[in-house]
């Protein structure tokens, strides 16, 4: 899942910005609102996490703009002000949720992970393919009821394909929902990550789940027999 | 409860009532007089038709009252009658329906005869004339002395004089009492009628709250008198307006300025506790400088708030202000210099002024932070102090970028920034409110002006009087 921060704090980008990563997101970080803006309308991200008072752009104008140009990425917006005029304002601009500073760390993930889960269009926080099945909120795997150990980004690829189950994912989709700017996009850091999954989701059951379409991109699904 | 319509009406029933009242006893007691002057002159011409029909003939005394006269008094339905006696009280004539009564004891003239009232025989009242009268001598029997004086007493009936007084008095008391009463009725309505515009401004100032501050009265449609009404209460829920939205506008700002450093914190707190391999060892730095942050922000209001309650004790002693304002400038030079700015200083080197060290040290350093941090790389901050025989004028006036004479306006209000973002955690907007705050401490005058485009200019001016000396 890929996620922007817009926020002019530097201290909050870096912690927010590292919270996000640990927990397995690939984050954009920006700190001024027009630059925020031109980021949003550039890349497909699931969710923003936008703070109101940024400097060139304020957050709730990024948000109208944005709204304007027909983008739908889930919002959440990160602000000092705790007014519930400021509150309304925010949610009828259509942001999706709303979280006033000082917040908890745990309370921004877990609104970021439930607005990823909205952007797929459920509200499950498990999913099961087969005899594989992913704890959305525990981030656990297991397959044929034995766990998988997964590195965060190889999870991330899992849940990804996993949402979209029986759709063809292409290379540069996976990209830009799993990996930040700073991946060179020449590299074969998908093909590699693929690779890593499908070895460890096949320990417990050889049967393959991740298939290969040659030219188009993955589709994690029961192949007939 | 007092009411304009309850004041209105009683005070519009009194200024009827009382013109009334007075106008209806006039005009009574006027018609009275009127009609008694007319019934006593019909009395007296009666009275004087008997005085020349009697004549003193010898010793006695004829009176010759025509015949239809005495024949009018004496009738029942108009029970006059008349009475004569000598002086010494033995009667000499009197007419059929005469009362038995003495010789009155008063009596007028027959140039000023006396009236009066009376009860008839006929238990009617009446009203008489008495006047004394020399009779005159009859020529065929002339007397052999003087004539005597004769006292003469005629009354009337004056039922029909009484009736049309009644019926008047009636009149009068029943149209003032009908005019008065119409009064209360209507007096009432129309003034509902006619408050009603006064009525619907207070219906809609009962709807005013803290978010309907927006809100005007219509002044147009309104009538005259209470046009400046609504146009005051316009004005007045101006200012409420401004002072809620600056009010908004503080406790925002407060919010932001301690919110996210607080925010800062606890996510650098947290993400180190959760993941404390990815501690880092600016971590620490971060967190003093966000306690310095905070800290700041806190001795900042505190010092506002005791300025603005003149809780700062003041503290006088000379000042000079040479090696203050070089004293001031020192720490910043490093950052001056980082940005090439160019400095330069105005200050008569002997001038000093009564002041307290401490508050004008901290006005001045707060300006020269603030030219020093909002100066353009390449800009310049001047300081110059002038002093007069009374006064002396501080000025710090510096290279500015995009501001208007608007932001101006607001340079002085807590928490102000030009970035609406907040983003430089130096500033927390509160130097000048604090410059502010001192300078009112002390009495002085703090004034911001845009001097072009480029150049803006703060000035402090106060008092020295007695208090500047000049250095020997």
């Amino acid at each position: 899942m890929k996620v922007l921060l817009v926020e002019d704090s530097a201290r909050l980008q870096l912690s927010v910005g590292r919270a996000l990563r640990k927990a397995g997101y690939a984050v954009d970080v920006i700190g001024d609102g027009e630059e925020g803006l031109w980021q949003a309308e550039s890349n497909d991200y699931d969710v923003i996490v936008l703070d109101i008072m940024l400097p060139k752009l304020d957050g709730l104008s990024l948000l109208q703009q944005l709204r304007q140009k027909g983008k739908d990425t889930h919002v959440l917006l990160l602000t000092a002000r705790d007014a519930v005029e400021d509150r309304v304002q925010g949610l009828r601009l259509g942001a999706d949720d709303y979280l006033v500073k000082p917040f908890a760390l745990e309370e921004l993930l877990a609104r970021v992970e439930a607005l990823c889960r909205r952007a797929y269009g459920s509200k499950q926080t498990r999913l099961v393919i087969a005899d594989l099945e992913i704890d959305t909120v525990a981030k656990e795997v297991f397959r044929a009821s034995r766990p998988v150990r997964l590195k965060p980004r190889e999870y991330l690829l899992l849940e990804y394909l996993a949402r979209r189950s029986g759709q063809v994912v292409t290379r540069q989709e996976i990209e830009a929902h799993l990996y930040d700017d700073s991946v060179d996009p020449m590299s074969n850091v998908v093909e590699s990550a693929v690779c890593s999954l499908r070895k460890k989701i096949s320990a417990p059951n050889p049967a393959q789940l991740i298939h290969t379409r040659h030219g188009l991109g993955y589709v994690l699904k029961v192949e007939a027999e | 409860m007092r009411t304009i319509r309850r004041q209105l009406t009683w005070k519009l029933f009194l200024a009827f009532s009382l013109p009334l009242i007075l106008g209806g006893i006039a005009v009574f007691f006027s018609t009275r007089a009127a009609l008694l002057e007319e019934f006593d002159t019909a009395l007296r011409t009666r009275a004087l038709a008997i005085v020349t029909a009697t004549e003193q003939k010898g010793d006695r005394v004829d009176v010759d009252v025509p015949e239809s006269f005495i024949r009018e008094s004496d009738e029942e339905d108009a029970p006059g009658f008349f009475q004569m006696w000598h002086t010494d009280g033995a009667a000499i004539k009197s007419s059929a329906l005469a009362p038995a009564s003495v010789m009155p004891s008063r009596f007028g003239t027959l140039n000023r005869p006396r009236f009066w009232n009376s009860t008839l025989p006929s238990r009617s009242a009446g009203r008489v004339i008495g006047f004394k009268f020399t009779p005159g001598i009859s020529k065929k029997e002339p007397p052999s002395s003087a004539p005597r004086d004769i006292i003469l007493v005629v009354a009337s009936d004056r039922h029909e004089l009484d009736e049309t007084l009644a019926t008047l008095a009636f009149a009068l008391l029943g149209c003032g009492t009908a005019l008065l009463a119409l009064t209360v009725f209507l007096v009432p309505r129309l003034l509902h009628r006619e408050l009603a515009p006064l009525d619907a401004l207070a219906e809609q100032a009962s709807h005013i709250n803290a978010d309907s501050l927006a809100m005007r009265f219509p002044t147009s449609s309104l009538p005259g008198e209470l046009t400046p009404i609504s146009v005051r209460l316009n004005d007045l829920l101006a200012r409420l307006e401004q002072s809620f939205e600056r009010e908004r506008r503080f406790s925002a700002d407060l919010a932001h300025e301690l919110r996210t450093p607080i925010a800062e914190l606890r996510t650098l707190a947290e993400v180190a506790l959760k993941w404390p391999e990815t501690r880092e060892p600016t971590t620490d730095r971060e967190t003093l400088a966000i306690a310095v942050q905070m800290q700041g922000v806190v001795t900042h209001l505190l010092a506002l708030l005791r300025s603005e309650h003149e809780q700062l004790p003041i503290v006088t002693e000379p000042v000079r202000l040479a090696p203050l304002i070089e004293s001031v400038w020192g720490p910043f030079n490093e950052r001056a210099a980082g940005k090439q700015l160019k400095f330069s200083q105005n200050v008569p080197d002997r001038a000093e002024i009564q002041t307290d060290p401490v508050l004008f040290r901290s006005i001045l350093t707060n300006l020269v932070d603030n030219a020093v941090d909002y100066t353009p790389s390449g800009g310049t901050v001047r300081v110059g102090i002038e002093t007069g025989e009374t006064q002396f004028t501080l000025q710090v006036t510096n290279t500015c970028g995009d501001l208007t004479p608007q932001d101006v306006s607001h340079f002085f209000e807590r928490f102000w920034r030009k970035d609406g973002s907040r983003s430089n955690p130096e500033h927390s907007g509160l130097g000048l409110s604090l410059v502010k705050a001192f300078c009112e401490r002390l009495g002085f005058q703090l004034e911001a002006r845009l001097v072009d485009s480029s150049t803006i200019s703060i000035t402090v001016t106060g008092p020295i009087s007695n208090q500047v000396t000049e250095a020997t």
